[in-house]
């Protein structure tokens, strides 16, 4: 019996739901055109903040950081960690990390007879640096400094196009560096250009520099393994946090155990405290971004939910008062309150089948184009864009999808559109089957 | 023999803003199994009221109707609906069946709602609509049909039901002389053949003088006299 009235329900929710096409043609765009653009921005959004997370690593040095304490808000040059080879293993080793690049950082001033220019000068492992960022793919002319190479003629460094026009110094030149020397006494040393590198950004040309990790420590007056900074580049798809507590955790078993005899617990003498950093601690400003760009992106597909809702509850209660006359037979006949209902929300289920299935098509195939085809952000804008500090010029827009918030998504529009239709089913059961009757006078 | 139907001293009261409109003021009157009877009375004079009360679609102020041994005056709500459903057939004057639904379909809907198999519906729709001449016209929707189709339709859905009795408010009343008369001629004989028990309100006096029984109202009581009764 129950069986029999659904289907013939069933039939009926269908037919009615052509009986006025242009509503319907108009409702299944509406739901399904917000659905479908709610899925597209949300493929967008997470592409956007995923490569900004990328650059943002990238640009913080690593996903996890470690410092001596102070150094990431200081920036001191004293302000030094050890870094054993046994221990840089033992953190390659640690479940999650990828890579581990040692680093030596310094602010300084790099002159020739005639000119000077600011530059940030790295001290690094080029082939520790690649896992996260490569410089030797950005190098328009030379080559990135080994390890061992330098000596009396200087040691190699490679500079940002821009600081090369600021001193017009071409290959081969010879260059000073003037910094703050570990131990505060202002030094100078002697640096050989070997190489120019262009990121892409105007400002990073400016300021980039490159050198080994000897050049570097040579040059502040560092000692052995000593370094500034250790960047570590981990598995995406785990989260910083856990990465950081595994990096803690094999930094404590260090100074605990016998390996701490050959370095790493103590600088000159002290023991030093480090501070270990996720990216998103070094880089609060993105992290911020990605939350209000987050939090905005769904207000609005909120609202514009909530809109579409009502105009959906609002068509339905002008289908229930046209329809008066016929809920008023189907009670007559013996069909109950909550079966009429039923019918309407039937009726709507059938809609938001058919809108979800024309939404998700189009949601997907605009997915997928971008996927395939990406959009050039600066072609887009015409400008340089940047978000606290990072480039993003040279950034290429594409659509990632994510199962559980599309799936997320589609459960809340397909509920909302279902919620819009029960008042409407409500009144419609509030009929008495004599009042209805009355109609026909 | 106990009457199918008694409508014991009903009253019905409906509320208009600040006065009360009494629409039947105490009616008392039985229903044989079989019988056909007319409904007559002056506009407003109460019977759609009654009808109504009757065919278990609305409840009375005062007074109680029981159909058998079931007081369907005291029955709400689904189990109103249910026994609506399992017993009673309905004609209105208008608007009788549902749009989106074909003319077999429309006949066949109680039956549907029943739960009786698709070919048992068939089966027993078909040759009424036979019957009734629509044989070629069963997979029509409403708007395809003529007012007195529509109307023969609903007659067929009502009998295809086996009701303990079909309720007809003026199901003649939007038809032309012609029309009313092929289908009070097709009630009647359905009434014989069947022996399905017939009550319908009417104005049209041609109508009434066929009618085996006629019950007259005033004002929302018995006018004298009930011919059937005599
Ligand atoms: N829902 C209602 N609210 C208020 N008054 C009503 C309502 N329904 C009927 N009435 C009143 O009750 C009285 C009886 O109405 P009813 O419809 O039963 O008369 P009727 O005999 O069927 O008339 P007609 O021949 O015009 O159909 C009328 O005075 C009518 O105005
Ligand atoms: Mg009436």
């Amino acid at each position: 019996m129950f069986k029999s009235t659904v289907l013939v329900m069933f039939l009926m929710a269908w037919r009615n739901l052509w009986r006025n096409r242009v509503r319907t043609l108009i409702l299944i765009s509406a739901i399904g055109g917000s659905y479908g653009l709610s899925l597209f921005s949300m493929g967008m959004g997470d592409d956007m903040h995923g490569s900004l997370a990328d650059k943002a690593g990238e640009i913080a040095g690593g996903h996890v950081l470690v410092h001596a304490k102070g150094f990431h808000a200081d920036r001191e040059s004293s302000q030094i960690i050890d870094a054993p080879p046994a221990l840089l293993q033992l953190l390659r080793a640690t479940p999650g990390v990828v890579e581990v690049a040692p680093r030596v950082l310094i602010a300084g001033l790099l002159t020739t007879s005639e000119s000077s220019a600011p530059i940030m000068l790295q001290g690094v492992d080029t082939d520790r640096e690649k896992a996260l960022f490569d410089p030797t793919s950005k190098l328009t002319q030379g080559v990135m400094p080994k390890t061992g190479d330098g000596g009396q003629l200087g040691h190699p460094i490679v500079l940002g196009k821009g600081v090369m026009a600021e001193l017009s110094v071409k290959l081969g030149d010879r260059v000073v560096l003037t910094s703050n020397r570990a131990d505060g006494e202002v030094g100078r040393a002697l640096f050989l250009v070997t190489g120019v590198i262009a990121t892409g950004s105007r400002d990073l040309d400016r300021a980039i520099a490159y050198t080994n990790l000897a050049g570097a420590r040579s040059a502040l007056g560092l000692k052995g393994s000593q370094v500034h900074e250790l960047g570590i580049v981990a598995d995406m798809t785990l989260a910083s946090e856990t990465i950081k507590t595994a990096v803690l955790a094999t930094l404590n078993a260090w100074d605990s155990g016998p390996g701490a005899q050959k370095g790493g617990k103590t600088v000159a003498g002290k023991t030093v405290t480090r501070e270990v950093l996720t990216w998103q601690q070094a880089m609060p400003e993105i992290v911020g971004f990605i939350e209000i760009d987050d939090a905005f992106n769904y207000v609005f597909l909120i609202v514009l939910f909530i809109i579409v809702a009502f105009a959906i509850a609002n068509s339905f209660l002008m289908v229930v008062m046209e329809r008066v006359r016929e809920f008023g037979l189907l009670s007559a006949l013996g069909v109950t309150g909550p079966r009429i209902a039923g019918l309407l929300i039937l009726e709507t289920a059938v809609l938001t089948l058919v809108s979800l299935t024309a939404g998700f098509l189009l949601g997907f195939t605009a997915h997928l184009a971008l996927q395939h085809w990406g959009l050039d952000v600066a072609e887009l804008y015409g400008v340089e864009m940047g978000v606290g500090g990072i480039d993003m010029g040279d950034m290429v827009l594409r659509s990632e999808l994510r199962p559980v918030k599309w799936l997320t998504a589609t459960v809340g529009a397909g509920t909302l559109v279902m919620l819009s239709a029960l008042y409407p089913a409500w009144k419609a059961t509030r009929m008495a089957p004599s009042e209805a009757m009355r109609f026909y006078e | 023999m106990s009457a199918l139907i008694r409508v014991q001293d009903v009253h019905r009261t409906y509320r208009q803003g600040e006065i009360d409109v009494h629409a039947l003021r105490g009616v008392t009157v039985d229903l044989d199994k079989g019988e056909f009877t007319a409904l007559a009375g002056p506009s407003g004079s109460g019977k759609t009221t009654l009808l109504n009360l009757i065919g278990c679609l609305d409840r009375p102020t005062q007074g109680r109707v029981l159909i058998e041994e079931d007081v369907i005056s005291e029955m709400t709500g689904t189990d109103a609906a249910n026994y609506r459903l399992q017993h009673i057939g309905f004609v209105f004057q208008a608007y009788n069946l549902i749009p989106v639904l074909t003319a077999r379909e429309n006949a066949e809907f109680i039956l549907q709602l029943r739960g009786v198999p698709p070919e048992v519906r068939k089966a027993t729709v078909m040759p009424l609509l036979e019957r009734v001449g629509l044989l070629d016209m069963s997979e029509r929707r409403p708007h395809e049909l003529s007012g007195g189709q529509q109307q023969r339709v609903a007659v067929v859905r009502a009998l295809a039901a086996k009701p303990r009795l079909v309720l007809a408010d003026e199901p003649t009343a939007n038809l032309d002389g012609e029309t009313s008369e092929a289908l009070l001629d097709l009630m009647l004989e359905l009434n014989k053949e069947l022996g399905v028990t017939f009550l319908f309100s009417t104005h049209d006096s041609q109508v009434i003088e066929r009618c085996r029984r006629v019950i007259r109202l005033r004002s929302g009581q018995l006018a004298q006299p009930d011919e059937g009764d005599a």
